[in-house]
């Protein structure tokens, strides 16, 4: 039975969640958490929706509470059309982060309900417990009501924060305590050429326990100028860009597991192999595959970092010049502004895209016609810049696992480096008009993150 | 304190051996061994007892064991001749049992499982399998059998008998699930019990709480206009929204794919407001693969599109190939397209904007 390796939700949950079981009156209060299961193994559980449960319908003590069978029933309704996994959370006040007796035996009688209720393959339902400084330990149990402790509880926001290790000594960045920490981490790295190999590069160096890498393309000559560990014969050979970097990382760090996906981030292989990752790197200059990762990280709870350089020329009486050398780093949580709303996706270049691919003499057309630009040329290609983009991209990822910024993560929502005029501009969420998504925490259902192309084929019409 | 009775009927059912008879019994108690060997089951050692309690388990019962019989003893026991206990679970309850076999119809009886309910047998590696009434449970196995029920509610469609997990059914998802298709057009009809007939919507919803089973009746309504109109394409899937707003704007719409990939909308005879040559034309959309997150843009017309008095249209001069026919351009954009809420009605805002526009020159 494949069993949970860590719950995510998102800080807007997280918001909900804690006014409600710790209004100050010290009595316990009661949440239902419905859940789904993402990832290539159904590895990873993430909170769909917050039911606060009434505390008018609750007998609430200072040590205890009762459920009201009218919330358990709700909630087991919801839970029903996709067999979600339903935690019921109830807080200590007093602090204490276990499981008293008292929990137990709530369990014995609620755990059974919920399992004739809600059934699915590999079917759990759990239950958890939440106190004033925002710990958290949650357990699940499966139908024969054997149960487990779910090992690392998410709360991936601005900074992400390990619920289930609050009470720890902190871990002091840049030593062999993080190195220890990354190890039980899984990254994503997405685009595995000019950044993204770099990307993989450092995580791998770090320490960092798996990797997936996703890519489907192969070494040519021209990328020898940027792609770290690509040699002569890999162009010569057409090896796979993944290939390429499996072969380093095993060569200096052999225990790292590393998992290939040599194909489109657009493919359903690609978008759930992903979903099995702690966080996501975005490597890509195509605007479309930029939009899937984006919305990978949405559905499936997965903080994302989007990384793009550019060299934008200028010409000034038939000379041209470089008018900047820049780099941008968007760190997307769930929850928080889209790519597309900070405009560093445009839709329209996402279709300009499709049909320079598509159609290419109506692209054409069109690009005479001056409806498009010419969107053929491919990213800078100067390794100088794109490894400073690299480590900004994994830095900023250790940013938010470890408190390095003296202002806080809240004002690096998006940063943009400017290295003709040497300043950096930063940009927090209030700078961006968003909105609450319905994908946010919506998992893998059908169709596959909410767009219709890969809604499954409509039903033959049968007389 | 009940009054003593005279004497006690005690029921001894062996299902294996078909045996199900009831003797007297004078004392207030009696043990395990006592019960065998008045029904002649010789030697006692070598039987399996068990009570069934009032409150509907199974107890084993020793041979020595006194059991009392009056006030709320067991007046029902099983016996079978066995070397061991067996044990199976209904619905989370455990029963102890004397066979290495079931039935089905003893497992409801015991399990108080009403017959519309069905009852299904976990099962590990596959799906679990539900049981027919003249089937029996093999106990032998070496993992603890476990039985559930479910409530299902049935309706029978077309001569289809589906079953649906909630009473309320909408007369359109009934028929989708008896493989029909409710946009070819249907006369349906709810048949009760009793003989009531009801002519039915495709919104209007089935109660099936009520006991007894409904039967749905449809026959296809044939099209009066010249012999029956061709299925609609539907080749890829658009937006749930924009399939609201087409319904509800009673449009006749297609999704086709064509060879080179490219996947369009397409509005059949759409009607033209006064002011064009023709009265109203098929209107193209293309839907990009990453719609919504690619926006919709432009649209394009077949017939060609003129004003009244063969006047040219600005902005018309492209085309594109749809289906080997050269449909007219009409390049017009959204500016700033939003993937959560931009979508075919927005995109329609925009067509009947610009062809209002038009018409009025």
């Amino acid at each position: 039975m494949n069993q949970i390796a860590s719950l995510s939700m998102t800080d807007e949950q997280y918001g909900k969640l804690y006014p409600h079981l710790f209004p100050g009156d010290g009595l316990e209060a009661a949440a239902i958490l419905i859940c789904r299961r993402v990832g290539s193994e159904r590895e990873r559980l993430i909170v769909r929706s917050v039911d606060l449960v009434n505390h008018g319908e609750c007998e609430r003590a200072s040590n205890l509470l009762s459920w009201p069978g009218r919330a358990i029933k709700y909630a087991t309704s919801e839970a029903k059309p996709h067999a979600d996994t339903i935690i019921l959370l109830h807080s200590h006040p007093g602090g204490l982060l276990e499981f008293s007796r008292v929990d137990n035996d709530s369990s014995r009688d609620t755990m059974p309900a919920l399992h004739t209720a809600v059934r699915g393959a590999d079917m759990a339902h759990g239950s958890a417990v939440m106190t004033p400084d925002g710990g958290m330990i949650a357990r699940l149990c499966d139908k024969k009501l054997k149960s487990y402790k779910i090992p690392r509880i998410y709360r991936a926001g601005t900074d992400i924060i390990d619920l289930t290790r609050i009470r720890k000594t902190p871990i002091l960045p840049f030593s062999g305590a993080m190195t220890d920490h990354l190890s039980e981490l899984t990254a994503c790295v997405i685009g595995v050429s000019g950044t993204g190999s770099l990307v993989a590069e450092q995580l791998a160096r770090l320490g960092v326990g798996r990797l997936i890498l996703i890519d489907f393309d192969k070494v040519e000559d021209r990328n020898l100028n940027r792609i770290i560990n690509a040699t002569c014969s890999d162009a010569e050979e057409e090896v796979l860009k993944t290939h390429v970097a499996e072969r380093a990382i095993t060569s200096h760090h052999p225990e790292t597991k590393v998992k290939l996906i040599d194909a489109n981030i657009e493919s359903p292989d690609a978008i759930i192999a992903a979903s099995s990752a702690d966080v996501l790197f975005s490597c890509m200059d195509k605007h479309a595959g930029r939009s899937i990762a984006e919305r990978i990280s949405s559905t499936c709870l997965i903080p994302l970092i989007d990384v793009g350089v550019d060299i934008p020329p200028r010409e000034k009486n038939g000379v041209m010049s470089v008018a900047d050398i820049c780099y941008r780093i968007d760190y997307v949580r769930p929850g928080g502004p889209s790519l597309i709303e900070r405009k560093s996706i445009l839709p329209h270049v996402i279709g300009h895209e499709e049909r320079l691919g598509n159609a290419p003499e109506q692209a054409a057309a069109e690009i005479k016609a001056g409806y498009m630009r010419d969107f053929s040329e491919a990213s800078p290609a100067v390794i100088t810049l794109n490894m400073r983009a690299a480590s900004a991209a994994v830095h900023e990822w250790l940013c938010r696992l470890f408190k390095l910024r003296l202002r806080g993560n809240a004002h690096y929502a998006q940063t943009i480096t400017s290295l003709a005029s040497c300043k950096e501009k930063h940009r927090s969420e209030a700078d961006f008009t968003f909105s609450e998504s319905p994908r946010v925490g919506r998992g893998l259902i059908d169709p596959l993150l909410s767009l219709p192309r890969y809604a499954p084929q409509k039903k033959e019409i049968k007389m | 304190m009940t009054k003593k009775a005279e004497s006690y009927g005690i029921r001894l059912r062996m299902p294996r051996e078909k045996f199900d008879t009831k003797l007297d019994f004078t004392d207030d108690e009696v043990t395990g061994r006592q019960i065998l060997e008045r029904f002649d089951l010789r030697p006692a050692e070598e039987y399996v007892l068990l009570a069934h309690e009032r409150d509907g388990t199974l107890e084993p019962v020793g041979l020595e064991k006194a059991i009392c019989l009056h006030g709320k003893g067991p007046e029902t026991f099983f016996a079978s001749k066995a070397d061991g206990s067996k044990n199976f679970m209904i619905n989370g309850r455990r029963f102890p049992w004397g066979d290495d076999k079931i039935s089905v119809e003893l497992v409801r009886e015991l399990g108080n499982i009403p017959g519309e309910h069905n009852l299904y047998l976990e099962r590990h590696d596959e799906a679990d399998r539900r049981l027919m009434d003249d089937e029996s449970i093999d106990l032998s196995g070496p993992s603890l059998e476990c039985m559930y029920s479910t409530q299902e509610f049935k309706l029978e469609v077309q001569g289809v008998m589906c079953a649906f997990d909630t009473p309320k059914v909408l007369v359109k998802d009934a028929l989708v699930e008896a493989g029909l298709s409710p946009e070819r057009g249907w006369i349906v009809t709810l048949y009760h019990g009793g003989g009531k007939e009801l002519e039915v919507d495709l919104e209007y919803e089935i109660d099936l709480s009520q006991p007894g089973i409904e039967v749905l009746g449809a026959i296809p309504k044939t099209v009066t206009d010249g012999g029956t109109s061709p299925e609609p394409r539907r080749e890829f899937s658009l937006l749930p929204r924009d399939e609201e707003f087409l319904e509800q704007r009673k449009l006749q719409w297609e999704t086709i794919v064509e060879e080179n990939g490219q996947r369009w909308l397409i509005l059949r005879r759409f009607p033209l407001p006064k002011g064009f040559d023709h009265p109203n034309t098929d209107i193209a959309i293309l839907v990009p693969l990453n719609y919504p997150d690619a926006p919709l843009d432009m649209f394009y017309c077949l017939p060609p599109l003129k004003l009244a008095g063969n006047r040219e249209i600005s902005g018309t001069d492209g085309s594109a190939e749809i289906e080997g026919q050269k449909f007219q351009r009409w390049s017009r954009h959204i500016t700033d397209w939003n993937p959560e809420t931009d979508g075919v009605s927005t995109h329609m805002t925009v067509i009947d904007g610009c062809l209002a526009q038009e018409a009025r020159r």
